[in-house]
């Protein structure tokens, strides 16, 4: 039998890494969309690429705020159940 | 026809030209009739300014040319300059309005995660505060 509090927890991670991906998805269709009605002015793939990359990290991880409260989630996700109540 | 007679036709063909001068000369026209002293003034300033013109018209011609030319390089050369500067200015204020609306873009995508991540902990927060309250040991 799973205990509620797990399978909340893995619900939230599984939605989480769904919604980074489809994000991400989202993101790079953006990207490649602006490349083609863009494609006159000669960017090569890897700049755009690279650009791509920069816009996600500094949305992110770049952030200080935001990488606080993503190390704060992390670790509240990794923290143990015994810890909380053995 | 004695001097006298044509001392009367020219007086009475240039009625202000002066007594005491006599005969006027004769025109420089090729066998024209006589038309006073006035009339011979003209053909002959015609005539210089005739052959003056044809003496220097390649010459002023040619410095006609010669500053229409400078006017216009130095007119093109303007224009050319101003046209770079304004399609520099513009090219800059296009590249301007791009980058803001890039920054626009990433500052929203960075409030969207802030708040995604926000409630990713308050509701972690929250069950946990749930698993403690129905798995906590009962107190004495």
């Amino acid at each position: 039998m799973i205990e509620p509090y797990v399978y909340v927890r893995g619900v939230t991670m599984v939605l989480g890494a769904w919604w980074t991906v489809t994000g991400l998805r989202r993101t790079l269709q953006v990207a490649r969309a602006w490349r083609d009605r863009l494609r006159f002015l000669g960017f090569e793939d890897r700049w755009w690429l690279h650009q791509v990359t920069r816009v996600v990290l500094r949305a992110t991880v770049l952030d200080p705020l935001n990488l606080a409260l993503l190390c704060l989630l992390l670790a509240l996700w990794s923290l143990p159940l015994d810890a909380v109540a053995p | 026809m004695g001097w006298l007679e044509r001392w009367r036709r020219a007086r009475a063909e240039a009625p202000g030209a002066p007594e005491g001068e006599g005969a006027a000369p004769p025109p420089a026209g090729e066998g024209a009739e006589p038309r006073g002293l006035s009339g011979w003034v003209e053909a002959r300033a015609e005539k210089v300014v005739k052959k003056a013109y044809e003496i220097h018209a390649e010459d002023l011609e040619e410095r006609a040319r010669r500053v229409v030319s400078s006017v216009y390089e130095k007119t093109a050369d303007d224009l050319e300059e101003r046209a770079v500067r304004a399609m520099r200015r513009a090219l800059e204020a296009e590249a301007g309005r791009i980058k803001e609306a890039i920054e626009h873009g990433v500052a929203v995508k960075r409030r969207e995660v802030r708040w995604s991540l926000l409630v990713l902990i308050v509701s972690s927060l929250v069950y946990l505060a749930l698993h403690w309250l129905t798995t906590r040991p009962d107190g004495p």
